[in-house]
C-alpha cells in the first residue's frame, strides 16, 4: 500500500455506487472493493460515507436493497440498481464525461 | 415513490430508534467481516486481517455515526435532543424560567391586548354598509384645533354641497326613563332624523324618524337599541307606537334597531330622539348656534375625499348668504361657543371652519387645513 489513496472526488461517490451495482446486485464491502480495484486504488471508500450515500440512494428510490447470505455464507445487505436508478446513472455518465473532458482540454491546453 | 420512502424511514428511525440503530450496526459490522474476510483470502491470520481493516477502514463506531447522523430525521433529531437539554437546564434554574416565562408572558399578553385594542379602531372597516363612504366633518379652528360643528354650518352644507347624499349631525342626550319599573338615567343622542339613514342603517321594527317632524314643536320620537328594547321594554314584538315617559314627557317609540347595530359615534348610546333644531335662525345665542355637533355625511357612489374636501374648502372660502335667510348677530356668542372665535367680538372669519375628516376614529380631522368660513360679519 505504497501509492496514497484519495477520497473519492466530492459529489461522484453516488454515480461510481451506481455504476458498480449496475451488472448484479452487490453489498457494501464488495461496493468499496470493486471502486477501489477498478480504481487502481486510487479512491477509498470508507463505510461511513459509503453507508450514508447508500441509505440516500435507497431513500431516493435509486437503489433496492436486501439482506441475503454471501458465497461465504454471512449476512450481508445487497444492493441492486431500480429503473429509476439506472436512468439516473445513465445521465449522470453522460454529465460527467462531458464534465471531465472539458476539463482535461483546459488542463492539456497549451499557454 | 421516492419522496414518500424518505418520509418513512426517516419516521420510522425517529419512533424506532434502536431497530434502526441495530440494522446499521449489523450493516457496518457485516462490512468489516467481508473486508477481513477478504484479507484472510489474500493470506493474512485472522489478526493481522482485523488489524489491516481497522487501519484502513477506521472506527466502526465512527462509521456508524456518520450514517446515523444523515437523513431529514437527524435534524429533527437533534432538534428534539437541544429541547431535551433545554428543558432540563430551565429545570435546573426555576428562578431565571420563572422571570423567563413571566417576561414573555406579559410581553405577548401586552402585544394581543394592543392589538385587539387598536384592530377596531384602525384596521376593521366601520360596521355599515359601504363604511368608506361615511366621512366625519367637524369645525376646524384658527389655530388648527378641531371643534365640534355647529347648526348653521351643517344647514349650509345641507343647501351647498354636492359630494353629499345626506348628512346628519347629532349631539349627547340623556334622558331619565320612568313609568317602568324604576327611574333610569338612558345614555343617548339627539339626531337629526337623517342620521340612520347617513348609516345606511334601518329599524328592525318601526319605520324610524319621520322627517317632518324634525323641527321646534314637532312630535316626540324615539329609535332605541336591540339591549334597551330587551332590558327595558320587555322585548315587546308590538313596541312600536308604544309610548314612554322619557323626562316627563310622553315620547312614542318609533323604531328598534337590529341587534348587530353599533353606533361608533357614541358606543354607549342606546336611544335617539330628534334634534328639532330651528332653521329659522333666532340668532347666535341659542343653542343652535354653538359648537356642540358632530356630523357624518355619506359620500355620493363614486365621489372621493379628495373631492369632498375640496368641495368643503370651496364653500367655507365663498359664503353665500344662503335661502333660510342668515343674519349673524354682533357680539361674541354665548355658552363657551367665544372658545372657538376670535376676540374681536363679531368677527366670525377667524372663527371656526368646517373641514372633513373620515374612518375610525370619527373626530380625527385629517383633511387639507380648509380656509376661512366666514359669513357677513357686518354688525
Amino acid at each position: 500500500m505504497t501509492n496514497p489513496n484519495t477520497d473519492v472526488i466530492q459529489g461522484t461517490l453516488d454515480m461510481l455506487i451506481l455504476r458498480t451495482v449496475r451488472p448484479e446486485p452487490l453489498h457494501g464491502y464488495g461496493i468499496t472493493q470493486r471502486i477501489e480495484e477498478r480504481s487502481g486504488n486510487v479512491f477509498k471508500v470508507n463505510p461511513g460515507s459509503l453507508l450514508t450515500a447508500l441509505k440516500r440512494l435507497e431513500r431516493a428510490g435509486l437503489l433496492d436493497s436486501e439482506w441475503r447470505r454471501t458465497d461465504s455464507g454471512r449476512r450481508a445487505k445487497f444492493y441492486a440498481l431500480t429503473p429509476a436508478g439506472h436512468r439516473r446513472l445513465v445521465a449522470e455518465s453522460a454529465d460527467w464525461q462531458r464534465r471531465s473532458a472539458a476539463v482535461a482540454r483546459l488542463l492539456g491546453a497549451e499557454g | 415513490m421516492p419522496g414518500w420512502k424518505s418520509v418513512r424511514d426517516g419516521l420510522r428511525a425517529l419512533l424506532r430508534p434502536e431497530a434502526t440503530d441495530r440494522e446499521v450496526e449489523e450493516e457496518v459490522r457485516s462490512f468489516l467481516a467481508e473486508a477481513e474476510a477478504a484479507e484472510v483470502m489474500r493470506g493474512a491470520t485472522p489478526e493481522e486481517a482485523r488489524r489491516r481493516v481497522r487501519l484502513r477502514y477506521g472506527d466502526p463506531l465512527a462509521a456508524r455515526e456518520d450514517v446515523r447522523g444523515s437523513g431529514w430525521e437527524a435534524g429533527v433529531d437533534a432538534f428534539l435532543t437541544d429541547l431535551r437539554i433545554a428543558s432540563r437546564s430551565l429545570r435546573r434554574s426555576p428562578g431565571f424560567t420563572a422571570v423567563v416565562a413571566l417576561t414573555l408572558g406579559l410581553g405577548v399578553g401586552a402585544a394581543t391586548a394592543i392589538v385587539s385594542a387598536v384592530r377596531p379602531v384602525l384596521f376593521d372597516p366601520l360596521p355599515y354598509p359601504d363604511a368608506e363612504r361615511l366621512v366625519s366633518l367637524e369645525d376646524r379652528t384658527e389655530d388648527g384645533g378641531v371643534a365640534p360643528t355647529t347648526f348653521g354650518t351643517y344647514l349650509e352644507l345641507v343647501e351647498r354641497s354636492r359630494s353629499f347624499v345626506s348628512l346628519a349631525v347629532f349631539r349627547p342626550w340623556q334622558p331619565t326613563l320612568t313609568g317602568t319599573d324604576e327611574p333610569v338615567r338612558l345614555e343617548g343622542q339627539a339626531v337629526t332624523a337623517s342620521y340612520f339613514r347617513v348609516l345606511g342603517v334601518s329599524p328592525a321594527l318601526g319605520p324610524g324618524f319621520d322627517g317632518a317632524e324634525d323641527r321646534p314643536g314637532g312630535a316626540r320620537q324615539v329609535v332605541v337599541d336591540d339591549r334597551l328594547w330587551r332590558d327595558r321594554l320587555g322585548s315587546d314584538p308590538d313596541v312600536v307606537g308604544r309610548t314612554i315617559r322619557l323626562d316627563g314627557q310622553a315620547t312614542t317609540i318609533v323604531g328598534v334597531l337590529p341587534p348587530s347595530f353599533e353606533n361608533v359615534t357614541a358606543s354607549d348610546a342606546r336611544i335617539w330622539s330628534l334634534l328639532q333644531y330651528d332653521p329659522s335662525l333666532p340668532g347666535f345665542d341659542t343653542r343652535e348656534w354653538g359648537h356642540h355637533l358632530g356630523m357624518v355625511g355619506r359620500l355620493g357612489r363614486g365621489l372621493s375625499h379628495d373631492g369632498a374636501a375640496s368641495e368643503l374648502e370651496a364653500i367655507a372660502s365663498d359664503p353665500v348668504a344662503v335661502s333660510w335667510g342668515f343674519v349673524p348677530r354682533s357680539g361674541p356668542p354665548r355658552d363657551g361657543t367665544s372658545r372657538w372665535c376670535s376676540d374681536r367680538g363679531s368677527d366670525w372669519r377667524h372663527g371656526a371652519r368646517p373641514s372633513a375628516s373620515w374612518g375610525r376614529p370619527p373626530r380625527a380631522a385629517c383633511c387639507p387645513r380648509c380656509s376661512s368660513r366666514s359669513r357677513d360679519s357686518t354688525p
